[in-house]
């Protein structure tokens, strides 16, 4: 980037500036319109008129508020850029606070805040050593260990917490641009489904034979009733009606996997070589799942409906998408807020009216946008195409963004709520072993509160998740459900952990304890570390608040930790309506969001990396491995603590309390003598309040 | 979550890294009603101790023991590379991601650890005999190929001495 301004092409601009200046209404003071001025000069009135034409007002120009004055000479630290009038500037980073505005790093070295090193006795810093992975997993530069990523692997993280850089963005946009995929697939013979079936490698070559051997029978009805098509067949013999429907369906559906396959190749995703056509196989599967993950859709591979629309877009329209998702990311932490329009609250204003709880993250981020001049994907593809890859190693925004409402202030009383909604405690088989439903109409929900006036206001309300029946491998090595409850009552978070380490109990499954890697060139078997942390796939995410029970005896407080947390999760699917272990999940941005915010608006001494010196020894295959977890992760303590509040949630069936300890799970077979063992009394175990059945 | 060291004294002498913007801190938010204990007795929370300081935490490299009796000739491998016989020191960037050892040592089964570059590391190496596997975690006989008869001499050669080539 130079310290110049930058000249946009006048057709670029006169092309968005609607859309642009649609943007930057919100940013825009009521008053201080200037005078309008007449358009329709004399010239061009129309001739012989009797009387003057009317004359039409244009909008009067608008004041760009926020926008700075361009500035030269300033040293890196001091400059920010903004785009006003369709051409980007630099402005003076300095000016930009004294006047309010927000400074949003756009750079490829940002991580939330929480990452960031801390300050110890006497100045000491205490590293957060997650920041370094945070920041190279982002780039694309390097895997959840911090090690190089080979030459084309690329992360695709953001469903996972880890959205990434605009450098990666760049590359993204001008490689696109490049592949003019859009003339090569056919979008409503893509859309024409709502689904495209598929199935593992066996079961699809049955299926794909089962579907081939149908159409011969068809045909050969068809022939026989002397009909055109298989429609008319069906029409004349409804025998034939649910085959044919079945058929032409699954037409329809190859029909639309050929134009998937054309998709996934021109973005460079499917390799065809190595695919085998119109099948579902691993380098297909890989692709469709790299390009979920690249465009958060939440099919897991699967082929929906979502995905199919996704698919269908032109790819910058997908990349630009993604570019409005990270600037949401770095407005919100930039904004220091948390309202995305999830709570629906109203709050009790000075002028005493009610106002409804805004949504920043969406004013924001539109904010940043409009003052960046990015209102289609084409001006996004401009702005990539003007700034070199190195410009993304340090680049700011100066903009304004809208007014925090009055309730803000830099301490908050903040509390939480977690509601259960719907619980089923009955045992969920009957005693022929038959699943018995157990609807729920209200889900988990997590509120986040601030005190003002005298009332709770709701700054957020997300969807979480809370335990139900789970399976667990017991000390005999057989599978049994139990209850796996959520913590219910009055209490409190303490210490906020940023990339926590889950130690997992020793009756883990050690199949799922090693897993192959490429070290130093060579694959080998190593731990696995992936869910035990730190990282992004750990059991408690990238960041996690410990809830604890505040117990008072004669010799003060005591706290109590009985297991559960409130954390990111990397399964973000179980968001959707399934159960955890007792702990309530959040999304990994939003649980860096979250837990950035209350950092932010609440006491907290910056404890640092915490000792555990885990280590334990197991065998697998013929060899000794070895797991080491020095460190629990990187610690916040709030203080005073901060009120958390589980509800119990409506109950439904017909018990009243959860069945205590290991129940037997229909369709196991078990030791005939084996009777459960006793559950374990980790503190996982013991939330719930679990009573004997 | 146990953790034996007391070490509030240390947590409260550390600084208030994130210091309030206001001046006088506002009154605490009302704290949550004790709830009777759970019918199970809970743990208490433990008591955190925080990682020791290094003497030099914005050093370029960090050093990493790995140490054994030199007389067990453990010899150590990361990835494609022969990094030696234990005891050995190793010097690498800070920050640069963990190494995932395979350490090979004559009439032991072969080991697999790691180390960290985030600050100094030391580690001694605990080796085990084929004969104290069945008394380890995780254990199967039916997975354990010193039980499974040899493919080839060739792999029962190697078996006995616990080799492992990467």
């Amino acid at each position: 980037m130079t310290d110049t301004v930058i000249s946009l092409a006048a057709m670029r601009w006169t092309r968005r500036r609607r859309a642009l200046v649609f943007s930057l209404f919100f940013v825009m003071g009521c008053g201080g319109r200037g005078d309008g001025q007449a358009v329709v000069s004399s010239s061009t009135a129309p001739a012989g008129a009797s009387k003057p034409a009317p004359v039409h007002r244009a909008a009067p120009p608008l004041p760009d508020v926020g926008a700075l004055p361009a500035a030269g000479g300033l040293p890196p630290e001091r400059r920010a850029i903004q785009v006003v009038g369709g051409v980007e500037r630099v402005v003076d980073a300095d000016v930009a606070r004294a006047q309010g505005l927000t400074l949003v790093d756009l750079g490829d070295d940002w991580a939330p805040a929480i990452f960031d090193d801390g300050a110890g006795p006497g100045g000491a810093v205490l590293p957060n050593h997650y920041r370094g992975v945070f920041t190279g997993l982002a780039a694309n530069r390097t895997d959840g260990d911090g090690q190089p990523l080979d030459a084309g692997d690329r992360n695709y993280l953001e469903l996972y917490g880890v959205p990434p850089t605009l450098g990666v963005l760049r590359d993204r946009f001008l490689a696109d641009a490049a592949r003019k995929c859009d003339p090569t697939f056919d979008v409503a013979k893509m859309l024409a489904v709502d689904e495209i079936t598929t199935w593992g490698a066996t079961t699809e070559q049955k299926e794909l034979a089962k579907h081939h051997a149908r159409g011969a029978r068809l045909e050969a009805a068809r022939a026989k009733a002397n009909v055109d098509t298989l429609e008319a067949l069906a029409a004349s013999d409804p025998r034939y009606a649910k085959d044919v429907k079945a058929h032409l369906r699954r037409e329809a559906e190859q029909a639309a996997f050929a134009e998937v396959e054309k998709r996934l190749a021109c973005e460079g995703s499917l390799d065809l070589a190595k695919h085998k056509a119109g099948t579902y196989d691993t380098p297909m599967r890989k692709a469709m799942f790299d390009f979920q993950q690249e465009h958060t859709v939440f099919d897991q591979a699967d082929l929906k409906r979502a995905s199919l629309e996704a698919l269908a877009r032109p790819l910058l329209e997908n990349d630009f998408a993604a570019l409005r998702r990270v600037l949401a990311e770095r407005a919100v932490h930039a904004g220091r807020f948390v309202e995305d329009g999830s709570s629906k609250a109203t709050y009790a204003g000075s002028d005493g009216a009610r106002h409804p709880v805004p949504d920043l993250a969406t004013a924001a981020t539109d904010a940043v946008l409009a003052r960046l001049g990015l209102a289609t994907p084409e001006d996004a593809l401009a702005f990539f195409e003007r700034h070199a890859a190195r410009d993304f190693r340090s680049l700011r925004a100066a903009v304004q963004f809208p007014p925090l409402p009055e309730y803000h202030a830099a301490q908050m009383d903040l509390s939480v709520e977690i509601d259960r909604g719907d619980v089923w405690y009955d045992f969920p088989y009957d005693e022929k072993g038959v699943r018995q439903p157990q609807p729920r109409q209200q889900f988990p929900s997590f509120t986040l509160y601030t005190k003002w006036r005298g009332e709770r206001v709701a700054l957020v309300r997300w969807r979480t998740t809370v335990g139900g029946w789970r399976t667990e491998l017991a000390a005999d090595g057989q599978e049994y459900l139990r209850w796996k409850g959520s913590d219910v009552g009055k209490r409190v978070w303490r210490h906020i952990v940023t990339t926590p380490v889950w130690i997992p109990p020793a009756s883990s499954p050690l199949g799922s304890m090693v897993k192959e890697k490429k070290v130093n060139g060579m694959f080998v078997k190593v731990t696995n570390y992936d869910e035990t942390g730190p990282g992004y796939l750990s059991a408690y995410g990238l960041v996690a608040a410990i809830h604890e029970q505040i117990i008072k005896g004669p010799d003060g407080v005591t706290y109590y930790d009985n297991g559960i947390r409130t954390h990111g999760s990397f399964d973000y699917m179980s968001l959707r309506g399934r159960f955890s272990h007792g702990c309530h999940r959040l999304y990994n941005n939003l649980a860096l969001r979250l837990f950035s915010f209350v950092l932010q608006h609440r006491h907290a001494r910056t404890l640092g990396s915490v000792a555990l010196g885990f280590k334990r020894d197991f065998w697998w295959k013929g060899d000794v491995f070895e797991m080491r977890l020095p460190s629990r992760g990187f610690y916040y303590e709030l203080d005073p603590p901060m009120p958390v509040e589980v509800l119990e949630g409506r109950i439904m069936g017909e018990r009243e309390k959860p069945i205590s300890g290991y129940q037997r799970k229909p369709g196991v077979t078990y030791a005939a003598s084996s009777k459960p063992p006793a559950a374990s009394d980790s503190p996982e175990s013991r939330a719930g309040g679990a009573e004997a059945p | 979550m146990r953790s034996p060291a007391l070490a509030l004294v240390l947590l409260s002498a550390i600084a208030c890294a994130r210091a309030p913007e206001t001046p006088t801190p506002r009154a605490p938010p009302p704290v949550a009603a004790p709830a009777p204990p759970p019918a199970a007795a809970p743990s208490a929370s433990d008591d955190l101790v925080t990682e020791t300081p290094e003497s030099n935490p914005n050093s370029e490299t960090v050093t990493i023991k790995l140490v054994a009796d030199q007389a067990r000739k453990a010899r150590v491998f990361w990835g494609r590379k022969d990094l030696g016989f234990a005891p050995l020191e190793l010097q690498r960037p800070r920050g640069s991601g963990p190494l995932d050892l395979v350490v090979v040592t004559p009439g032991a089964l072969t080991l697999h650890t790691r180390v960290f570059t985030d600050r100094d590391d030391k580690l001694a190496l605990r080796f085990y005999a084929a004969a104290d596997a069945p008394a380890m975690l995780g254990y199967r006989a039916d997975d354990d190929p010193a039980l499974k008869p040899p493919k080839n001499p060739e792999e029962n050669a190697k078996r006995k001495v616990g080799a492992h080539v990467p």
